[in-house]
């Protein structure tokens, strides 16, 4: 993994356990982004997927579609 | 002049395909932080009102705790992790540290072997950098890549020639002194300004310095530089030699004494009517933005920018004989202001 859960750190959420669980997310989702690349570039050359993608830009897009709410109140119920 | 193969830049580093994932995948988290992340927490900042109490209201909200939990975490993934900064670079040690130990033009680079650095400066990982700049031969690769990866704030392109621009205005210095001068840029940018100016740069990191001589070997525009490893509150160089003395970025790495000891040396270094003209943090006339100020110190190692805050600069300057002190916002583009978070580049501005 990138990150190491278990390594000193100083604490930002209100309880220890939030704190790990989201560096094991961010963590994970580090994995997941490379990942993504490594697919593009794969399907890039066998042909089955256009060139010149920004990979930029497809990170972009998936830290919004994953962290982006977190910018933005809950919807109330 | 060093022969080069090709156009790659002196010490260049090439990262491999998943740490360059990995680097663009934390520069899209860092916008996400600073720019809808931010603006959440301002919102929300609106309604604690600014009275007593204000900062521990602001650090209560959840959305500061994923902010500050963003800020810190992923600077610190940045340079440290498996796939940081740190990393990658120690991949290419042997081929940087050739490079950097190759021969440079007599008077290019004084070295000083024999310098103690202060403690403060060895007992500090400014800006989260592992191990600092002092000591490791390649720490300034780090630092560069480190300052250009990831959506830094403080790699953006330009910054440095348009502090020297608005720095000077239409005065036309010949000889200039750039104080903790990291690989050259802002050094570059003073050299920039005109035929004529001969600009030296000072760091305490003989990387640093090394890296900035290797840097002006191979570019053109580097032939009116030259650098010098030293510390500027201590400068080997002779009374009223200098027409500017300037720093970016510097006085936050420095405790309260230091700076004065540095102001003093710079008014020693400077001709009559020279001008002491530094960039650097300070924070804005509003509660918000100045407890972000104080997190950013706490939240990226940088445990000076706190006791600069709390610095009588115009008193220090005219203390040590300054007269016509200037204290002014330095704005770094031309985005809105109050959309994204930004550091408070400040400008102090002192003529001899
Ligand atoms: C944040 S870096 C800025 C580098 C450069 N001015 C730039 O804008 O890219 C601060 C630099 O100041 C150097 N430094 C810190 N304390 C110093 C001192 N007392 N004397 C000389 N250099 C110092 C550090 O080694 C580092 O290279």
């Amino acid at each position: 993994m990138t990150t190491m859960p278990d390594r000193p750190q100083p604490g930002f959420f209100a309880d220890e356990m939030t704190e790990r669980v989201f560096a094991s997310v961010v963590a994970l989702a580090a994995e997941v982004s490379i990942l993504r690349e490594r697919v593009a570039q794969l399907e890039q050359a066998q042909g089955i997927a256009p060139a010149g993608d920004d990979p930029a830009r497809a990170a972009e897009d998936f830290v919004a579609d994953v962290f982006g709410h977190l910018a933005r109140p809950l919807p109330q119920m | 002049m060093n022969a080069r193969t090709g156009n790659e830049p002196v010490a260049a580093v090439t990262l491999d395909g998943d740490t360059a994932a990995y680097q663009r995948f934390i520069g899209q988290m860092r916008k996400l932080w600073a720019g809808p992340l931010y603006r959440r927490l301002r919102d929300e900042a609106k309604e604690l009102g600014d009275g007593a109490g204000f900062e521990t209201r602001l650090q209560a909200l959840p959305t500061h705790q994923f902010f500050g939990w963003f800020e810190y975490n992923l600077q610190n993934m940045k340079y440290s992790s498996r796939r940081g900064i740190a990393a990658a670079v120690e991949t290419h040690r042997e081929k940087l540290e050739q490079e950097l130990a190759r021969p440079l033009s007599q008077g290019r680079l004084t070295e000083n072997p024999d310098l103690a650095a202060p403690d403060y400066y060895q007992e500090n990982d400014f800006h989260q950098h592992p191990g600092g700049l002092g000591g490791d031969a390649i720490a300034a690769v780090v630092y560069r890549e480190g300052a250009g990866a990831a959506a830094g704030v403080v790699g953006k392109a330009g910054l440095h020639n348009r502090f020297a621009k608005a720095a000077l205005g239409d005065r036309k210095p010949k000889r200039v002194l750039d104080i903790g001068c990291g690989f050259g840029r802002s050094t570059q940018a003073f050299a920039d300004l005109g035929p004529d100016v001969e600009a030296v740069g000072i760091d305490l990191s003989a990387s640093c310095v090394r890296l900035s001589a290797q840097i002006a070997e191979e570019r053109p525009e580097g032939s009116n530089t030259r650098y010098i490893q030293a510390d500027g509150a201590e400068v080997p160089l002779p009374d009223g030699s200098f027409d500017v003395v300037t720093s970016t970025m510097l006085l936050h790495e420095m405790p309260p004494e230091a700076i004065r000891q540095l102001i003093s040396e710079s008014y020693r270094l400077l001709a009559p009517g020279g001008v002491a003209v530094h960039l650097d943090f300070l924070p804005p006339d509003d509660a918000f933005l100045t407890a972000l100020y104080h997190g950013h110190s706490d939240r990226n190692a940088e445990p000076f920018m706190h006791t600069l805050a709390g610095m009588d600069l115009d008193g220090d300057h005219r203390a040590a004989g300054f007269s016509a002190v200037e204290i002014s916002s330095f704005a770094e583009d031309d985005a809105p202001r109050g959309e994204t978070w930004r550091l408070p580049w400040t400008i102090i501005k002192a003529i001899k």
